[in-house]
């Protein structure tokens, strides 16, 4: 039974990822500078030039460069920045979820804006303790994946903005115990109090991640962003198993985990190294 | 745990069956036609024994009775499923033997010894000669 759902698992996760692949292609990037044409002082025609009418005033294009971007060069150069990123809704739900801390980082490249190569690092800390129980786990997990680039024009480009899709593989080292949990038994008529050892656990999933980036002030960026987690699986098999496991929530077996991202984020300059090329 | 006759795998089906937990006052099974039956195993304990005994009946004047005792050697570990199930105990079935005349050879095979929280498990076969 195991077994059969595992693979069943992993058909739905070649099958996702056949799917982003597919939607890759699907959208076409198609730049601004392609497809409508600027005039030196950066005002689109908005109808077809039939000879007496002029460019529309107020509907203005900047530009990413003073000069018209040459198909061969439209992407631009390989990197386009580097980007590390703070989460900051797990902390703040922290608030409001009982206490369970998490927090994570992230570093990402941007590849001719398009690809986003990313790894991701956190911890967890989760001490739930009721009157039938006194849970306590904690670990590490680390993430890595890459990201598509859905919008590639020339506002995008100026500010690095990005609509990005993406995959992860993620992994998580957690140790858990149980303490102090009443098991009431129908039959014999009891209410035991039982505690467990200290466990470990290395557990795996896979992520789709829909993310919004946007930049608030020069090298400062905000992000929104969805994950959807699947597939989680332990490396050793065990019937016993973590209940909450860092970066990924509640485990159980085949369970589909949504999760949500706010977060802060600092662009390493790269420009500023290309201007003065450009000037000579 | 499951009853099989050993000659053809055939599940073999006791009669007027009563099992009870040593220690317990409630019938598991009060004169139950079965080849299966459920048996709780102690939450803080590593052995749980039951009373069993079934009755053949003959004919309107003769039965026979055949009492015999279950031992279960098992290991309990509390599970967390969530903060809205809370706790439940697992166990991994460790070794399962018999007493009594009539089980003397009955054959054990522990078929999946972790028990979990899965409703209808088999976990232990009894093949009998």
């Amino acid at each position: 039974m195991l077994p059969m759902l595992k693979t069943t698992y992993m058909y739905r996760f070649i099958f996702l990822s056949i799917f982003l692949c597919l939607s890759s292609l699907v959208f076409a990037q198609v730049s601004a500078t392609d497809s409508l044409q600027v005039s030196d002082d950066g005002y689109v025609p908005v109808y077809a030039d039939n000879g007496d009418s002029a460019f529309v005033q107020g509907v203005q294009v900047e530009a990413a460069d003073e000069e018209p971007v040459k198909d061969e060069k439209a992407k631009g150069p390989v990197y386009q920045g580097a980007y590390i990123s703070v989460d900051v809704f797990d902390p703040l739900l922290t608030l409001f979820n009982g206490g369970k801390f998490q927090f994570e980082v992230a570093a990402d490249v941007g590849l001719w804006h398009t690809l986003f190569p990313v790894v991701e690092f956190g911890m967890m800390y989760y001490n739930p303790v009721t009157e039938a129980y006194n849970y306590s786990t904690n670990g590490l997990f680390v993430r890595v994946g890459a990201g598509y680039n859905l919008i590639n024009n020339t506002i995008a480009r100026k500010y690095d903005h990005a609509v990005i899709i993406g995959a992860r593989y993620a992994y998580s080292n957690v140790s858990y115990t149980l303490n102090n949990a009443v098991i009431h038994d129908n039959y014999w008529q009891t209410d035991d109090e039982v505690s467990a050892s200290t466990r470990n656990a290395d557990v795996g999933w896979v992520e789709v991640v829909a993310m919004v980036r946007v930049q608030l002030v020069k090298s400062f960026f905000m992000s929104l962003g969805v994950r959807v987690q699947f597939f989680p699986h332990l490396y050793k098999e065990s019937v016993y198993y973590p209940t909450y496991v860092p970066g990924f929530g509640q485990y159980a077996e085949g369970v589909t985990n949504w999760n949500f991202d706010l977060s802060f984020c600092y662009q390493f300059p790269y420009k500023k190294a290309a201007k003065p090329e450009r000037n000579k | 745990m499951i009853f099989y006759n050993k000659t053809d795998n055939s599940e073999h089906q006791f009669t007027l069956l009563n099992v009870k937990g040593v220690g317990s006052d409630s019938l598991l099974y009060n004169g139950a036609t079965a080849s299966k039956i459920y048996l709780p195993l102690k939450a803080n304990d590593d052995t749980t024994s039951f009373e069993c005994s079934y009755t053949v009946v003959v004919d309107e004047a003769t039965s026979y009775s055949y009492p015999f005792n279950i031992k279960v050697a098992h290991t309990p570990m509390p599970q967390l499923i969530s903060e809205e199930c809370g706790c439940v105990m697992f166990q991994t079935v460790n070794n399962v033997w018999f007493e009594g005349e009539v089980s003397a050879n009955w054959e054990v095979v522990i078929y999946n010894p972790n028990v979990t929280n899965v409703e209808n498990d088999i976990h232990v076969q009894i093949y009998i000669p």
